[in-house]
């Protein structure tokens, strides 16, 4: 009885952890700040452009990778450029940021650079940026590598939702398309 | 084996409560002390917040006259930038009970990019009305600003401060 007890309570506390944002991130309310990523695709593409100072108050998204699979981001961003789509009219941007270190730079950016290709991925902002850059710790991304993602949904500077570890699968992609349609009202 | 078991629960308990503890002071953070609602942005490197006349008296009218210098590169928005996702640039007078405040007057701005902008000194007045019921004494009249500081390639976060000055009223 006793075991099963002690079970109980490290079973409640490891759910409690999972549930308190394991990558910490941005709380609701906090400012997104600017930085200046390699831009490698969108409409950014060429540039070290400051995305949130670019497009300022509009609706945005920032999706924040850290070693995720591809697979999983396809299905993040691939959201990204629907909403993009069906939020024309409320000028929405989605950017998705791949942290690099000087070792997988190239082969990041060379990945990042043919996923972009994909018509399903179209009009997304897809950058890389070294992960000591001072951004990464101005935007509280936690660089340990049980953190895969952290996504911003964000307007007028302003968090409004936050994901850790989000999934590029059917029930990420509506959780984060129901946070987009909350912030393009 | 029996005797520990108890002990870890209890460790357990306390680090999820530390853990829920934490969470929950994160979500409810002190209030802003009064010294930290007038701190300027890193935008605005000095501000120079007056009356004119300096002598105030009740029914008479006057203005304040707030003196921005704004970062070297940088600018603000004007009130009306001419774009929607820009961010205008909104000025509120502190209440006093006992007079009225207009609407604030900006110099013409400059054109960047499209947009209507505000760099260098930047002079904002606002009207102001003493009336004869107005309570004669000290007070305190000012300003809050929500502005952004964006200058070429980069932005500073839209910030709120509060300019005031002190002031007094008499028959």
């Amino acid at each position: 009885m006793k075991t099963v007890g002690l079970i109980t309570m490290i079973a409640g506390f490891a759910a409690v952890m999972a549930v308190a944002a394991p990558g910490g991130g941005l709380k609701k309310g906090e400012s997104v700040t600017p930085f200046h990523p390699k831009h490698l695709a969108g409409p950014l593409a060429g540039s070290t452009d400051c995305f949130p100072c670019t497009f300022q108050n509009r609706p945005q998204v920032q999706v924040w990778v850290n070693g995720d699979s591809l697979t999983n981001v396809a299905g993040i961003a691939g959201t990204l450029s629907s909403a993009m789509k069906t939020y024309k009219a409320k000028e929405f941007k989605g950017l998705v940021v791949f942290l690099t270190t000087p070792k997988n730079a190239k082969a990041i950016e060379a990945a990042v650079a043919e996923a972009a290709k994909k018509p399903e991925l179209a009009g997304v902002g897809m950058a890389v940026l070294d992960v000591k850059d001072d951004a990464v710790s101005a935007y509280k991304v936690n660089t340990a590598a049980s953190t895969k993602n952290v996504v911003y949904v964000y307007k007028n500077w302003k968090v409004a939702e936050s994901f850790v570890n989000l999934g590029g699968d059917a029930a990420g992609q509506k959780t984060l398309a129901g946070a987009i349609a909350s912030v393009t009202k | 084996m029996d005797l520990l078991r108890p002990s870890v629960c209890v460790i357990a308990a306390s680090i999820a409560f530390t853990y829920i503890a934490g969470s929950v002071a994160a979500q409810n953070p002190a209030p802003v002390k009064p010294s930290q609602r007038t701190a300027l942005p890193k935008f605005i490197t000095t501000q120079k917040t007056m009356v004119e006349p300096s002598t105030l008296r009740r029914g008479a009218s006057g203005k304040l006259v707030i003196t921005l210098a704004v970062e070297d590169t940088f600018h603000i928005y004007d009130p009306n930038p001419g774009d929607p996702f820009l961010t205008a640039t909104k000025v509120t007078p502190v209440k006093v009970p006992g007079v009225v405040f207009g609407k604030p007057i900006w110099p013409l701005p400059i054109t960047v990019k499209g947009a209507k902008v505000h760099e260098g000194t930047v002079v904002v007045t606002i009207p102001f009305t003493i009336k004869p019921s107005a309570k004669p004494g000290k007070s305190t009249f000012g300003a809050t600003f929500y502005a952004q500081g964006c200058n070429a390639t980069t932005c500073y976060p839209p910030a709120t401060f509060t300019v005031t000055v002190p002031v007094s009223i008499k028959d």
